[in-house]
Order: structure tokens, then C-alpha cells, then sequence
């Protein structure tokens, strides 16, 4: 009874978020700060083009890139956030918490910043500018794994562990900071801008290989069910199961750490997606049975962005709200809830 | 009888620290073996050494014949299952998902569960009595129903060995000697060699088919209750000088 029960959740939870997603899509595609006619959307969608011909242009230039990049971006955040947390058994470990995001900040720092443009002599000025982006941001992130991997192996306790990600992050920040101070106003304001994070960054002709490179790492995230519900059992188990725990921990670190970083390099630091999202999924399922959970966690990310995304637009003609001004607003009282039920919901041990 | 696990001069401790050493001891299926010792003596130590989790430091242990070290993760996790003092929360699982989580080393890539895994897991869960729970979450049972799920996870992996390292801790009489009557008959019936560290002296005494005991000079013999008894060795287990093993009652009284 109860499972038939339970089934038919998680039916309602999928169907439910694939809906509320597609609406609020298609919201972000008819809304934004240029006010055109609804019909003219709809027209410029089924390509029969529009009045005027700048509106066609927002809409495939600017809002159909901006919302797939949202979707994909709050799946990609959520899946990292959900790796995090059940790697560690912490239900406050996330991409942005551990270091990870900042470290990615920090990658495309010293490369746009530090490195005074090295890329953009190699690659010319539009491409250099993301090429560095990736490769800092895979670089920053990917440093931060390493040492958190290599704490992890050290350090066994999972608080330990989630304050040195906190020292990490801090340590990221200054670097930073210490970058800005001593490069040219031009350098820092184009690094500011991308600091800001903003999913509208993706243009046209980079959205192809962001899609496919979220895609694919996301489409892997689905395959990891067996071990990530293992891991809900502790270390001992997984052990006793037939893993090796340390492997097993490296992988998923690196699947979550490439996910923050691709994120990162196309739309800046975004803040508590990660985080939030895993436990909004837990919540609505009632369970965290990964075979469940990490489809529910993309779809949820998805829209969770997506909405983000249509507040960030729905000040229309004053202008364009920054995502992360949003995320927290949202993100608060979700981890406020969790932490003050953390007895009741106890998702780890 | 060949033994399913037995140990050769192994020594064990940590990387500088010998903290048990000389230690052979075999266990065969269908027994049920009490490994006895006061506290922090290294019972936890020892078994951690059986089940691959730390590295002896010398001598040799083997698994069905089979040195530890030649057996890769996933045999070892079809040879031996445990049961931890760690208290496993994993909330948002339910009793029979994570009973089921047993099955892992008999099941494919992606770990969907056949029939079969889950015919297993429901017997797994009926022989411990706890199917009626199956559907409850794990975060609520009580003590003594969430040891019996982790039980019942040990069994549903269908491996010749259980360790259970202090399995009645957080339990009241009357489930710790039910949960002990409970290994007993699966050892009986499935042929299960099981392993499990207790400080309720009388308990083992009365129930085991063999002890092991640690005593308070770290040497480690093996034998039947009445063997341990009738060597006096019971009397070195603990430190004390104020108590005394009392045959009658099987347990530890104070010294006149």
C-alpha cells in the first residue's frame, strides 16, 4: 500500500517538475526586459518570423540561449551539490560551500588577471576569452579537489573536512582579491563582470559545447546511483560491499568538480543552487534513493534556475536583476528549514 | 571441518603500534564465536584486521582458504558482511531499500534488483522479524529494530562469514537475547560462520558455540565456554582484582 503509495509520489514529483519546468521555460522565453507581444513570440518560435526584426533576434540570440543555459546550468549545480553531500554524508557540503566555485573564480582569475591575457594572444580576443575562462575555472576547480581529496584521505571526520573547504574558499577569495588590486581597471572590470555570474554570458555559438559538455557529464550522473546509495550506509559499508572507498570518493569528487567548473567558466560563480537544490528534491520525494533522487535532483535544478532566472527578467524594463542576488533569497530559508528539522529529516549520520 | 576464516601469528594494530600479537584462531561454519575482552583491549582492532578494513602487521589471514590479501574488494564483499557500532542513519531509506543494499556485490552495474535480490531480501528481513517494518523509515525504529534491519542487511548479502562488531550496545535484555538467538539459528540453518565482539560476559558464555578472549595481558586464546572455564583462564579477562568468575551464574560476581 505504502509503496504503491510512494511510486505514485515520485510519479507526481517527476511529472510535477517536468510541467512547472517547461512553464516556467517558456515564461523566461515570452518575458524578459524588452517587452514584446506575445504573439510575436510565438511566431518567432514557429519561425515565421517577427514585426520587428530585433525581436526576432532577442529571442534566438539572447532568451532561447539564456534559458538552456539556465536549465542546464541549475541541473549541472544541483548534481555536483548532490555528489558533494552524499560523498561527504554532509548536508550542508556544496560546490559553493566547499571551495569549489571560488576555486573555479580563482582558476579564471590568475588566467585573466594574473596571466595578462595569454589566451586571448593564443586563441584572438572573443574566443581567448572563454578558452580561458574553461581552462582556468577546470584548473581552479580542479586544484580544490585535489586538496580536498587529499585532506579527505587524511581527515576522515566530515565537519573537519566541510571547515577546510570554508578556509579554502576564503583562501580563493583573497587570492582574488589580491589579483584585482594589482592588475589594469580594463582587466578587472571584464573579470568583475564575469564574477558577477550571469547566465546571459552564453552566447549562441558557445551554447553547443556547454550543452554537450553539461549533457554528457549529467547523462553520467544517472549512472551512479548504485554506489552513491552505498555510500549512504558510511565508509565502513561501502567498504564491505565490494568498493574502495577511496576511489570511489575521487571519482564522484572529480564528476562533481568538472560539473562546478563548466558552469563556472560559461556563467560565473553561481551561488546555492548546489546546495539547496539536492534537499528541495529529498523533501519532495521523501526519500534518497539515488535511483530516484538524481533525476529528480537535474529536474529540479533545472526549474529552480529557470524561476531564478524568470525573477532575475521580471523587473522588465528596469533592467536585469544579477541570478545570484536571487539564489540566496530563495536558498535561505530552505537551508534554515533543513537545518532546523535536521533531527526530524536526518538525511545522514 | 576446514575453517571458513583463520588466522596465522597474525599481529595487529596501528602503523607503529602492535596492539594484539601471535593471534591464530580459525572459525568454521555454522558456529556462532563471542570474541570477549575489556574495553579498549583491541577487540575492534582484531576484527577490523579480519575483515580487510586495516592491514595486519605481520602474519596471515585467510578467507576460505584464501590469504585476505589476495582477495580483491569484491570477492571479499561475497566472502564476509558485516554489522558496525556505527549507528547508520541513512534516513530517506526505507527498512527494505536498505536491506536491499545487501544485495550490491550480486547485482549488475546499475544495482536494479532481480526477483531473486529481492525474494533474498524479503527472507533476509522475515528471518530477522522485521518485514512488517519494511516500508517504515530507518530513522524510525527503535534500537533494537534498526540492529535487526542491519541484521538482516548482513544476510540478505548471503556471505559465508558475519562479523558483527559489538552488536548488542544499545539493546535491553530481552532484545539482546533474542538478536543472539537469532544469529544462532542462522547459523544453524544457512551454515553461517558468525563473529561478534560482546561485553555481556554471561550472555556469551551461555550462548556461544566458542569464545574468543582477549585477556588482560593481550593474549588471545580460543575454546569452548567450558574449555576457557576449565583452563581459569576467564579469570584473566579482566583487569580487576575484585571480581571472580562464578560458574553457577556463568558471569562475574564480586570478590569476598
Amino acid at each position: 500500500m505504502i509503496t504503491v503509495l510512494s511510486r505514485h509520489r515520485s510519479a507526481i514529483v517527476f511529472s510535477t517538475l517536468t510541467v512547472m519546468s517547461i512553464i516556467v521555460g517558456l515564461a523566461c522565453i515570452f518575458i524578459g526586459s524588452v517587452d514584446i507581444p506575445f504573439d510575436e513570440v510565438v511566431n518567432s518560435l514557429i519561425g515565421k518570423g517577427t514585426q520587428k526584426p530585433t525581436w526576432d533576434y532577442i529571442i534566438h540570440e539572447s532568451r532561447i540561449p539564456l534559458t538552456i543555459t539556465a536549465a542546464l546550468a541549475g541541473a549541472a549545480l544541483a548534481i555536483s551539490g548532490l555528489l558533494m553531500q552524499t560523498t561527504f554524508q554532509n548536508p550542508l557540503a556544496g560546490p559553493s560551500i566547499l571551495g569549489v566555485s571560488t576555486g573555479a573564480s580563482m582558476g579564471v582569475a590568475i588566467l585573466t588577471l594574473g596571466a595578462g591575457g595569454l589566451l586571448q594572444g593564443i586563441f584572438g580576443n572573443h574566443i581567448g576569452e572563454y578558452v580561458t575562462n574553461i581552462v582556468g575555472a577546470l584548473l581552479g576547480a580542479g586544484i580544490i579537489i585535489a586538496i580536498l581529496i587529499g585532506f579527505s584521505s587524511v581527515i576522515r571526520n566530515t565537519l573537519m573536512l566541510l571547515i577546510i573547504g570554508i578556509l579554502i574558499s576564503y583562501l580563493s577569495s583573497s587570492t582574488i582579491s589580491l589579483l584585482n588590486f594589482f592588475s589594469s581597471a580594463e582587466e578587472v572590470k571584464s573579470y568583475v563582470v564575469w564574477g558577477l555570474g550571469s547566465y546571459s554570458g552564453v552566447t549562441t555559438q558557445q551554447l553547443p559545447l556547454f550543452a554537450l559538455s553539461t549533457i554528457i557529464a549529467l547523462l553520467w550522473s544517472l549512472t551512479l546511483s548504485k554506489p552513491l546509495n552505498a555510500l549512504l550506509l558510511g565508509e565502513r559499508y561501502v567498504q564491505n560491499l565490494g568498493y574502495n572507498i577511496r576511489n570511489l570518493r575521487n571519482s564522484l569528487l572529480t564528476i562533481s568538480g568538472v560539473l562546478t567548473a563548466i558552469v563556472t567558466a560559461f556563467c560565473g560563480p553561481i551561488g546555492f543552487l548546489g546546495l539547496i537544490v539536492p534537499h528541495v528534491a529529498r523533501l519532495m520525494l521523501n526519500s534518497s534513493n539515488h535511483v530516484i533522487l538524481i533525476p529528480a535532483t537535474i529536474l529540479c535544478g533545472a526549474f529552480i534556475s529557470l524561476l531564478c532566472t524568470l525573477l532575475s527578467v521580471l523587473p522588465s524594463s528596469i533592467g536585469v536583476i544579477p541570478i545570484n542576488a536571487i539564489t540566496p533569497i530563495i536558498g535561505v530559508p530552505i537551508i534554515l528549514y533543513v537545518i532546523l528539522n535536521r533531527k526530524r529529516i536526518n538525511y545522514f549520520n | 571441518m576446514k575453517a571458513l576464516l583463520a588466522t596465522h601469528s597474525l599481529s595487529v594494530g596501528y602503523k607503529h603500534t602492535t596492539i594484539l600479537k601471535d593471534i591464530d584462531i580459525s572459525i568454521f561454519p555454522a558456529e556462532v564465536v563471542s570474541l570477549l575482552g575489556s574495553n579498549g583491549i583491541g577487540k575492534s582492532t582484531l576484527l577490523k584486521s579480519l575483515t580487510g578494513e586495516i592491514d595486519a602487521i605481520s602474519g596471515s589471514v585467510e578467507i576460505d582458504n584464501t590469504p585476505l590479501k589476495n582477495l580483491s574488494n569484491k570477492a571479499l564483499s561475497q566472502l564476509i558482511a558485516i554489522v558496525t557500532t556505527e549507528r547508520v542513519q541513512a534516513g530517506g531509506l526505507k527498512v527494505e531499500e536498505l536491506v536491499s543494499l545487501g544485495r550490491h556485490p550480486h547485482t549488475g552495474f546499475f544495482g536494479k534488483l532481480s526477483q531473486k535480490d529481492k525474494q533474498i531480501a524479503m527472507e533476509a528481513m522475515q528471518s530477522v522479524g522485521i518485514y512488517h517494518k519494511k516500508d517504515s523509515f530507518t530513522s524510525e525504529l527503535s534500537d533494537g529494530e534498526r540492529q535487526k534491519m542491519m541484521i538482516a542487511r548482513a544476510i540478505a548479502q548471503q556471505t559465508p562469514i558475519i562479523i558483527l562488531d559489538e552488536p548488542f550496545s544499545f539493546l535491553d535484555t530481552a532484545s539482546r537475547i533474542e538478536i543472539f538467538a537469532l544469529l544462532k539459528k542462522i547459523s544453524r540453518e544457512k551454515g553461517v560462520a558468525i563473529l561478534l565482539s560482546s561485553h555481556d560476559v554471561a550472555q556469551s558464555m551461555r550462548m556461544s558455540d566458542r569464545i574468543i578472549m582477549i585477556d588482560r595481558n593481550r593474549n588471545v586464546t580460543c575454546g569452548t565456554p567450558s574449555e576457557i572455564i576449565q583452563e581459569g583462564n576467564i579469570n584473566n579477562l579482566f583487569d580487576s582484582q575484585n571480581i571472580v568468575y562464578d560458574t553457577a551464574l556463568s558471569d562475574f560476581i564480586p570478590k569476598n
